[in-house]
């Protein structure tokens, strides 16, 4: 493996990671509001709870992402950049919404209302734009005009069917896996009825979530990347992660005293690691097909190499940071715990 | 031609009008846990809840800020790749190091601010002063980092430019390049006075109010003493980093002296202007008060040296001739921070009370809002006399910005998003602490505490 695919697969490995973690905190952000509209105000407390602790921390995962991209691959960052104007303003809108409405929450509990559902229609829409991008990446929009500049018909692009296809994915998968996790988490609380709401939602989301995900794969257009042919040649591991979704979406039909919802959350989250490394080995070498590869878009080797080890340096520091925040964090919990255990009211127990 | 001006001035106005915001929150983000820290070492040395209370305060703050701080950062992180993708291109060869730091130093800083918000009183005292300054430096650093980039902006070292594209890279003198030890330091140590400033007007507004009990008044006394001695130390420091900062824009960037001190010809003995509005009709600065010889001082420390003038260099690369207000007022206001410190300490010596009279707190209360205009100034002077240079000597502006078309559209979105943002963050803030009078805390300080950690649940 050479270094320029080396970067590319750090790249896609931590946008992997923000695809989970980010499906869940948006994710949870909308069955809040969901369950919040039809008074399940337990439910809403679960979602509630999971989410408060997180978002930041998401967040920052975030910004990691383009800056790594600028780093590695300024050519794509470039490319990128120029086109995306407009899209990226409207997702960088919802955040800034959505992230003042989580902190002016913290002010005040009279607003509730207005905070939980700007929260969670952010929440609902901000995944599926993620997702939009994969279809851009797979070529067919994007044009070059004169003097070789990237050009995007934003028109084009926000209303094809495929990339709508795209956004109902991306939103979908986001909902699923949310739900899972919120039912675990549930579960954990030892709140029956509560699990048994998120488990009735996962258990109609699912089979939606995996039918757009195989149309977004074998829906491509003419002169774009082809995905569903280049697919072909990983079918082990599409195959496999196919395998994961099933194992996992079976395990919600057990009588609700049985369910296995950890197998289950699990399984869809290799599941979902299974298919973008099948996607994303499929996509490569191109970064912006066909105009721009990654070799192409690369930047000089010690920027390079230096981007490389200074995330993985990162990382190794705060390890032991992120460890005392956690065991704090699991001692909280459990003098929450018997606190409003009397309230039925949920315990978190993740950091 | 027109077209194309109109499409680089609206880009260069909705990313001067998301920084200009950002700065607001970064500032204080970084001169607010610098207060902890120092407030929670005054506690552990001289026993008084006091310092406590005010540590715990502060963190309510400066939870609310980061928090609106993580998203209007991301927004920069966004917008610098899709308003200027050209300028991001070079970065992402030559001076992204600190880009890529930067994120880790904030997540150090995010992750003691949830270890301190979090452990509250379980944590002992050594743990809480430890966690304030990591947190602090953490912030620090982060500001640091960033400010890195925009110092290699003003000097673009390790690095050669062939046809504008950078070749032969020492990434390491890329990221210490000439500007950085006089940028970073005067950032940081003006951003802690603006911060201290800015406290101790709350302090001075509380004092100012009629109906304060005694224990309240005690409260902030204390903290406008403390604020005060921060902000005395740091006004002080920001001034003398100041002038080396002028002394090194003197030797590598005289263009940047020059508009800022409305020096147009080239000259021995320079005069220092204050005030004025720089003419380039009548090539002087009409008005102001000439100081004989100071200028050449000041950049030079003998009062014949020679000063480059802005006739020294082509005038289609002058920084527009406004950028002189916006020095001098800077430096007024620093100047003026200076002046209210010491006058405070002169009477609280002279007095021997804690008591201060009620002209010296609307004074102060005032100095709280010039302190962060003067944080702008600066912040739009450093930008505005880098004009038309994005990357000083080697890209303009023009040559950075993007492609795409409808900035226009965007400017109107961010601009209410942002008004909307400001005043919830104001309302929040008052909301938060008219909720949570100090009352609460002497009276109910170790509930309070219990309450806290569940809240830093939350955070």
């Amino acid at each position: 493996m050479n270094i320029v695919a080396l970067g590319a697969a750090f790249i896609w490995a931590m946008i992997s990671i923000y695809t989970i973690l980010g499906g869940i905190d948006f994710g949870s952000s909308f069955w809040r509001w969901y369950f919040s509209r039809r008074k399940n105000w337990e439910a809403e407390e679960v979602a509630h709870s999971f989410v408060s602790p997180t978002w930041e921390l998401v967040n920052s995962f975030l910004v990691l992402i383009p800056v790594a991209i600028v780093g590695l691959f300024p050519g794509a960052a470039y490319a990128y950049g120029s086109i995306l104007l407009i899209p990226a303003s409207m997702v960088l809108g919802l955040l800034i919404l959505r992230g003042a409405y989580w902190q002016f929450g913290y002010a005040s509990e009279q607003k509730r209302g207005p905070i939980i559902w700007v929260v969670g229609l952010t929440g609902l829409i901000l995944p599926g734009l993620f997702a939009t991008i994969l279809g851009l990446s797979q070529g067919g929009y994007v044009s070059r005009g004169t003097q070789g500049a990237y050009v995007l018909p934003l028109a084009k692009f926000l209303f094809s069917p495929q990339v709508l296809v795209f956004l109902a994915f991306g939103i979908l998968m986001a909902l699923y896996l949310s739900a899972l996790f919120l039912a675990q988490y549930a579960k954990q609380a030892g709140s029956l009825e509560t699990f048994a709401a998120f488990r009735r939602s996962a258990q109609w989301v699912g089979p939606l979530s995996a039918v757009s995900g195989i149309l977004a794969i074998v829906s491509s257009m003419h002169g774009q990347l082809d995905m569903s042919h280049r697919l072909v040649t990983w079918w082990p591991i599409l195959g496999l992660s196919f395998v994961m979704f099933l194992v996992g979406y079976a395990g919600l039909f057990r009588p609700v005293g049985m369910t296995k919802v950890r197998m289950s959350l699990w399984a869809t989250v290799i599941q979902l690691v299974l298919a973008q490394i099948a996607y994303g080995c499929a996509h490569y070498p191109y970064v912006l097909y066909p105009y721009l590869t990654f070799s192409d878009a690369a930047s000089n080797h010690s920027m390079f190499v230096t981007t490389l080890v200074i995330f993985v340096a990162g990382f190794a520091l705060l390890a032991p940071g992120f460890y005392l925040f956690r065991s704090l964090f699991i001692k909280d919990v459990q003098s929450v715990v018997s606190q409003t255990a009397s309230r039925g009211t949920v315990t978190p127990k993740r950091g | 031609m027109v077209r194309k001006m109109n499409h680089v001035e609206m880009a260069r106005a909705l990313f001067g009008i998301t920084l200009g915001y950002h700065i607001v929150y970064a500032t204080i983000g970084v001169g607010i846990p610098l207060l902890i820290f120092i407030a929670e070492i005054v506690a552990a040395r001289t026993k008084q809840q006091v310092y406590q209370v005010f540590a715990v305060r502060m963190v309510r703050i400066l939870l609310l800020l980061v928090g609106v701080g993580i998203v209007t950062g991301t927004t920069v992180a966004v917008m610098l790749s899709v308003l200027w993708p050209t300028f991001m291109r070079v970065v992402g060869q030559v001076i992204n190091v600190p880009f890529e730091m930067e994120i880790f130093a904030f997540m150090l800083e995010s992750l003691f601010l949830a270890i301190y918000v979090y452990g509250g009183k379980r944590l002992s005292v050594k743990t809480r002063i430890l966690s304030a300054l990591f947190m602090s430096i953490g912030s620090t650093a982060s500001a640091v980092l960033i400010t890195d980039v925009n110092s290699f902006m003003n000097t673009p070292t390790g690095v050669t430019w062939v046809n504008g594209s950078p070749t032969q890279i020492d990434l390491l003198r890329a990221f210490f390049n000439p500007a950085f030890p006089t940028e970073l330091a005067h950032v940081v140590v003006s951003a802690y006075m603006a911060v201290a400033f800015v406290m101790s007007a709350v302090a001075a507004k509380n004092l100012l109010k009629r109906d304060q009990t005694s224990e309240e008044r005690a409260y902030h006394r204390q903290t406008l003493s403390l604020t005060m001695a921060v902000g005395g130390v740091t006004s002080v420091l920001t001034a003398f980093i100041g002038d080396l900062s002028g002394k090194f824009l003197a030797k590598f960037q005289p263009e940047k002296l020059a508009a800022a001190e409305g020096l147009f010809h080239t000259t021995r003995n320079a005069p220092l202007v204050i005030g004025g509005i720089a003419s380039a009709a009548t090539q002087s600065v009409v008005g102001g008060i000439h100081v004989p010889d100071l200028l050449s001082w000041l950049a030079t420390e003998r009062l014949d040296g020679k000063v480059l003038g802005l006739d020294h260099f082509p005038q289609n690369t002058w920084p527009p001739l406004f950028v002189h207000l916006l020095f001098d007022t800077m430096v007024g206001i620093g100047s003026f921070c200076i002046a209210v410190a010491v006058t405070y300490w002169v009477y609280r010596f002279r007095a021997k009370t804690l008591d201060v009279p009620g002209w010296l707190l609307r004074v102060i209360f005032v100095t709280g809002f010039l302190a962060m205009i003067g944080i702008e100034a600066g912040w739009c002077f450093a930008e505005f006399a880098r004009q038309p240079w994005i990357i000083y000597g080697v890209m303009t502006v023009s040559q950075a910005v993007t492609p795409s078309a409808s900035v226009g559209i965007l400017f109107v979105g961010f601009v209410s998003l942002y008004g909307v943002l400001l005043i919830a963050t104001i309302w929040a803030l008052k909301r938060y602490f008219r909720n949570h009078p100090l009352s609460e805390y002497q009276v109910t300080y170790t509930t309070h505490v219990v309450k806290h950690e569940k809240e830093g649940n939350l955070a």
